[in-house]
């Protein structure tokens, strides 16, 4: 499903080179639940834009779906985020001129389907996070846990391989956080990938393995036999 | 299909981020609508005096050849019967000719005295020189054969001598001479004495002895139709040059040569006319240049967004080059429609001519189009080149 082989991301930084990434290789298997743990500047972003595909290695490979992609060209990239990749930001990141349904048809539009596709498709989606009743409503009209159910609505609607959660419940108060956190099990239940971001160990204590990244190294790898029992706590 | 679908949604988007910042997008389009107003205009302006000025040249006929000999010696003149000989051995160039001599007569009704323009001609004047006459008719054949002395009056003398009666059937004294009077000239100016109107027009024939004068100096000719004008004014150089044995002596002129150098100078002053108000166009573009450089800003997040969940590099693009060649469209068609507007209300406030130039409407809508795409590209280009992570990252 995703395979790192020894990435290294550097940034340069005026005089100096930023190792963000100094050779991390980590292989998530299909129905996998993995949280990638770590404290700020410890490379966990930057590790999100090589799985996400917004970004290439400086070296190694990245293989999504068995399709390398460090030689990717940017468009091609677009494409590849768009069928395989479902995002959940922690901001949201929701367009505030459009509509619930309009936001979840975007990655459609991107896609090339018609409107009675996407429309049918975006539906589907809201359905299943539960907010079909609030279709017309504007982000600035939903709680923040509404928009980042509209936001993972979005993230579902284009059937993707994985789906990326860059700490989903960082900006929601904790009853919310849960809500999005039970959606999160319930989408690995029914058979999607869930790859989590977060710095908070409680969170990553909920997924089936723990990856924790410090200092552009992944230091520790390991499974978490009962993450079903605590999340049902 | 695929594509039509997207740029479908890029339009649908555009007019929603359009009809977004409503205030904004209308202080844009200002400037494209001032610009093509003022093409839409000027041209019109332009177009209408054009017209105008034209039309005005074009009622003396525009297939009519004026020859003028100088009477300068008595070997160089043209016999009016070689030359009608010569028009009608060619047909192809030639539908009319008649003579025409002109002077001045002193005329007499009863104690009124009083001097007036004379000219002289035959029956085909009538149809050459459109003559329209208000009663009676026109000198004919039969006149000139006879040397009749008949006369054709203008509105003057009605008025003067007749007291506004109609003088047909009545007698007037030229140079001396009892004529009959057979028509009346329509009224060409105000039927004053210093008018146009103050005129009368006798048969050649008559004229060449009554004025003693023997040569006719001047000749019309009537050209087959508009097109074959040119021709027939080399044709009749050609025939005087002959005639004459130089080339000297003798002018063709045509009212199609006068209008053709009137076009020309008034084709480039509305060019002139056009090209300043183009100026006010390309400032309207450097205006939407900078309100798409100001939304690719503050939209930086939303662009990272977008490129997050699959738009590629060229969807961006679209968008906004969409947004920007509708703005400057939308503006363009507005200001059409304000020029087409308001030259009725310059022509009755400046007594100007106004005729709307639909080639000029045509080009400045694509104009506009064209420079929403040309001030647009650079900002597109700008938001489909962001690096989706740094678009993310912006506030």
């Amino acid at each position: 499903m995703i395979r790192l082989e020894n990435i290294k991301k550097i940034y340069h930084m005026g005089e100096t080179d930023v190792h963000a990434l100094d050779g991390v290789s980590l292989h998530i298997k299909p129905h996998e639940f993995v949280a990638i743990i770590g404290p700020s500047g410890s490379g966990k972003s930057t590790l999100m834009n090589m799985i996400g595909c917004l970004d290439v290695p400086t070296d190694g490979e990245c293989w999504i779906d068995g399709v390398a992609v460090s030689k990717m060209r940017d468009n091609q990239l677009a494409d590849l985020r768009n069928r395989k990749i479902g995002f959940i930001f922690q901001q949201y990141n929701l367009l505030s001129k459009l509509s619930a349904i309009e936001n979840v048809e975007l990655p459609l539009i991107y896609r090339g389907l018609s409107q009675a596709e996407r429309t049918e498709l975006a539906k589907e989606a809201l359905k299943r996070v539960g907010l079909l009743d609030k279709i017309n409503h504007k982000p600035s009209e939903l709680s923040g846990g509404q928009q980042q159910r509209v936001s993972i609505a979005r993230a579902l609607s284009s059937k993707p391989s994985i789906i990326l959660a860059d700490e989903p419940t960082g900006a929601l108060d904790s009853k919310s956080g849960i809500e999005i956190m039970q959606m999160l099990h319930e989408l690995h239940s029914e058979g999607n990938t869930v790859v989590l971001i977060t710095h908070d160990l409680n969170i990553a204590k909920q997924a089936e393995r723990i990856v924790t990244i410090k200092d552009g190294l992944i230091v520790s790898d390991t499974e978490n036999k009962n993450d079903r029992n605590e999340a049902s706590l | 299909m695929k594509f039509f679908a997207k740029i479908n949604q890029s339009v649908k988007m555009a007019m929603k981020s359009i009809l977004g910042n409503k205030a904004r997008s209308a202080l844009t389009m200002l400037g494209i609508v001032i610009g093509v107003s003022s093409v839409i205009l000027l041209t019109g302006i332009g177009g209408g005096t054009t017209k105008a000025i034209t039309d005005q040249i074009s009622s003396m006929g525009t297939k009519l050849i004026t020859v003028n000999t100088n009477r300068r010696g008595s070997t160089r003149s043209v016999d009016y019967d070689d030359l009608s000989e010569y028009v009608e051995d060619n047909p192809e160039l030639f539908s009319n000719l008649c003579p025409y001599i002109s002077g001045i007569a002193q005329a007499k009704l009863g104690s009124e005295n009083f001097q007036t323009s004379l000219d002289a001609s035959d029956e085909q004047y009538e149809s050459i020189k459109n003559v329209e006459l208000i009663s009676g008719r026109f000198i004919s054949e039969f006149d000139c054969e006879n040397r009749a002395y008949v006369v054709v009056v203008g509105t003057y003398i009605q008025r003067e001598l007749f007291g506004g009666m109609n003088p047909v059937g009545e007698y007037i004294k030229l140079n001396g001479k009892q004529f009959k009077i057979i028509g009346v000239y329509d009224e060409t100016a105000d039927s004053t004495k210093n008018s146009q109107d103050n005129k009368v027009t006798i048969p050649y024939t008559t004229a060449m002895r009554f004025l003693k004068n023997k040569k006719i100096s001047t000749y019309y000719l009537e050209a087959k139709n508009e097109d074959v004008v040119d021709m027939a004014v080399s044709s009749v150089k050609s025939f005087f040059a002959r005639k004459f044995g130089s080339d000297s002596g003798f002018s063709v002129t045509s009212v199609s040569v006068i209008i053709d150098t009137m076009n020309e100078i008034l084709g480039m002053m509305t060019t002139m006319l056009a090209g300043i108000a183009a100026i006010s166009l390309i400032v309207g573009g450097i205006g939407v240049m900078n309100i798409m450089t100001v939304s690719v800003s503050e939209r930086t997040r939303e662009i990272g967004i977008r490129k997050a969940i699959g738009a590629r590099t060229t969807d961006i693009l679209m968008q906004f080059l969409i947004e920007s060649v509708l703005l400057s469209a939308i503006g363009g068609t507005i200001g059409i429609l304000v020029g087409i507007g308001l030259g009725p209300v310059v022509k009755s406030l400046l007594n100007l001519e106004f005729a709307v130039q639909m080639n000029m409407v045509i080009i400045s809508f694509a104009f506009s189009a064209a420079i929403g795409v040309f001030f647009g590209i650079a900002p597109a280009k700008k938001a489909a080149n962001l690096h989706p992570i740094d678009a993310l990252r912006a506030d």
